[in-house]
């Protein structure tokens, strides 16, 4: 009786391991390939080797490509949580000619797919070239134009942002209008309600949005790949897919080496952030326009 | 401080939630607003804060045009019914918020928030969370951040409605006494006309966005001007029954459905009627009584124990009449009863227009 009530209740877990297994068994290749010098299917052979790690970590390209892999990622958390939290207040608090015109507009270009403007934005940041300076001429993240990692950075904001500011508009929307009521009594003026009496309270969305951006960032491979012409200097997707689809022969060990070196903060990242990340779904999905 | 509103409008697109609102409170006196929820009060008391700017209308306080002023520059306190606490700030930093605002130096912050903490009892609070405090302490913090900035004008928006039956009527008296204490003019807006009759100078009745009445208490409650506020205040609230004006024997009489007639006292004598008018007649279940000598007859449908009294539900003919007895009276339901009617506490209000015919 007990036996059977057991395999039962085991059953659904078994057929879930069963269809994930591809995924994992795809990842255990990845990190047995990394310390071997060739494999045969799930077999390594021709024994374990340090040499791949060792070729990509003195590779100094990596280590640029590192560098604008997290500017990438920090950028692009930094841009949409400081955009999304300060457009979402007018959104969800203020009432102004246009607003849910706006609104439903954003929701329609979050579920446009990206890959269709491709084209357009690359004329855009062609002309944002033109512009000196701000074009291409800036320090560390080059510019904001064609072929920079600031016009990445543009363009990814761009494209997050729909999501963004609906995710920090369902928290402002959850937000008492009492609380802001009481800050204007007590002196306080539009902008320092929003900053110190709002903000603190959707700190758990902030945070949420703020992870998912990172993440975001740090994996995005078709925006930096379409905009930025040299793989080599451009990150670490990017690099990754120039190491597999070269017409030299590919080096797997070194592929995979790259790959879960990619994919290593994420994963440590996820670990200690996804209770926060789960907030976007219980909190921040409430509240209607 | 003074306060007045001059024809005050204030509508939402199609929604007019006040309508033509005027009305002065006098300096150092409790106004409120009572009125069922959606008549408009919460939207009257924003506007007063400045939250909501009026569609048309003049606000002034001491004879100052408002209008313009943000909520800041009023020189008000306010208090809300779900509390507004800032919840990541402990309690003494929710209260002397508007100190840190003003950039007050830190010893008058300690020294103001002490003197409000200790009117209220809640020193030993101040450290912490909102969400640590019951809701009579949230309301008591919620209370003392509106005292601290010693406001001109204080506004209440529901204080006590979340909070239970025994603890809203000891806050009840501590709202009124330090207020009456402190002399700060006030507007407190309920939808608890026993709040608002034990604890205001003055009650503005509000139905749909209009003023009804603007009295005391006891005008209120002796003197209604139309039938909504005659059923709207007292608890249970007045009979009403329709009723024919009738002369017999040169004396003006209250003829009810059941035929029963009973005399009207020359002081209630209905205004511009005559005989053969149909009117609504009031009168308090207070003001009925059980009497094997009454001359109305009428039958138990519903009786209910209200702990010190019970109220008995009886039909007469086809109309309801509610009265209050002892405890002690043996009655059983569906017993026919007699009761008699003290007329000299009679309402009479117009049929149709509901607006009354005895006062001014
Ligand atoms: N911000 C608003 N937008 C649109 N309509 C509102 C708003 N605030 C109040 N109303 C409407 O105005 C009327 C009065 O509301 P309110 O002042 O909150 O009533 P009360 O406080 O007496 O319950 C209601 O019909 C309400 O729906
Ligand atoms: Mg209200």
């Amino acid at each position: 009786m007990k036996i059977k009530d057991y395999s039962i209740k085991s059953l659904p877990y078994i057929f879930l391991i069963i269809i994930s297994s591809p995924i994992f068994i795809g990842y255990l290749w990845v990190f047995l390939r990394t310390f071997t010098r060739s494999m045969y299917g799930m077999r390594p052979t021709g024994g374990f080797t340090l040499n791949n790690w060792a070729l990509i970590l003195k590779d100094p390209i990596l280590w640029n490509l590192v560098g604008n892999t997290f500017i990438l990622a920090l950028g692009l958390t930094i841009g949409i949580l400081l955009i999304s939290s300060a457009a979402a207040y007018p959104l969800s608090r203020m009432a102004f000619r246009g607003r849910k015109i706006y609104l439903s507009l954003s929701l329609i270009l979050h579920a446009f797919p990206s890959v269709t403007l491709l084209i357009a934005i690359f004329f855009v940041l062609r002309w944002i070239s033109a512009i000196p300076i701000f074009g291409r001429g800036l320090p560390l993240i080059g510019g904001f134009g064609y072929n920079t990692l600031g016009g990445v950075l543009l363009v990814s904001i761009a494209f997050m942002l729909p999501l963004g500011i609906w995710l920090m508009k369902g928290f402002f929307d959850n937000i008492s209008w009492d609380i802001e009521r009481a800050a204007l009594i007590d002196g306080c003026s539009r902008f320092r309600t929003w900053r110190q009496i709002l903000l603190p309270q959707i700190r758990p969305g902030l945070a949420a949005l703020g992870i998912f951006a990172f993440m975001h960032g740090w994996s995005s491979f078709i925006i930096p790949y379409t905009f930025m012409v040299d793989a080599r200097t451009a990150v670490m997707s990017t690099y990754l897919n120039l190491l597999t689809s070269g017409d030299r022969p590919i080096d797997y060990g070194v592929a995979s080496a790259v790959a879960l070196f990619q994919l290593l903060p994420i994963l440590f990242f996820y670990l200690f952030t996804q209770k926060y990340l789960l907030k976007i779904f219980s909190g921040g999905m409430k509240g209607g326009s | 401080m003074k306060m007045e509103l001059v024809n005050l409008n204030k509508s939402f697109q199609d929604v007019s939630a006040v309508k033509n609102l005027n009305l002065k409170v006098n300096d150092g006196e409790l106004v409120a607003f009572l009125g069922p929820s959606g008549c408009g009060k919460t939207t009257t008391l924003l506007t007063i804060a400045g939250i909501y700017k009026p569609t048309s209308g003049d606000i002034f306080f001491d004879g100052e045009r408002v209008n313009s002023l943000q909520p800041k520059e009023r020189d008000i306190g306010m208090v809300f019914q779900s509390y507004a606490l800032y919840p990541h700030m402990n309690a003494y930093q929710n209260i002397v918020f508007s100190l840190v605002l003003k950039k007050r130096p830190k010893e008058e912050m300690q020294r103001e928030a002490k003197r409000v903490s200790d009117m209220l009892g809640i020193g030993h609070l101040l450290d912490r969370k909102a969400s640590q405090l019951s809701g009579g302490q949230q309301q008591r913090v919620a209370l003392a951040r509106a005292l601290i900035k010693q406001p001109k004008l204080l506004l209440f928006d529901e204080p006590l409605s979340n909070l239970d039956a025994r603890l809203r009527m000891s806050m009840r008296e501590e709202i009124r006494r330090l207020q009456t204490n402190l002399g700060i003019t006030s507007v407190y807006v309920t939808h608890d006309q026993v709040e608002a009759m034990t604890m205001a100078d003055r009650v503005a009745v509000m139905h749909n966005g209009d003023l009804l009445a603007y009295v005391t208490p006891e005008e209120l409650h002796e003197r209604p001007r139309t039938l909504f506020i005659g059923q709207f205040i007292g608890s249970p609230s007045m009979n009403i029954l329709d009723a024919q004006l009738k002369s017999i024997d040169g004396s003006l009489h209250i003829k009810l459905t059941d035929g029963t007639t009973l005399p009207i006292p020359g002081e209630r004598t209905p205004k511009s009627c005559k005989d053969g008018d149909m009117v609504k007649f009031g009168i308090r279940p207070e003001d009925v009584k059980l009497d094997s000598n009454g001359s109305v007859r009428g039958k138990v449908t519903f009786i209910e124990s209200l702990g010190r009294e019970h109220l008995i539900v009886s039909n007469i003919g086809e109309q309801r009449m509610q009265l209050l007895t002892e405890p002690g009276n043996k009655i059983s339901l569906d017993s026919n009863i007699n009761i008699s009617v003290d007329m000299r506490k009679a309402q009479f209000f117009d049929a149709e227009t509901g607006l009354t015919l005895l006062w001014e």
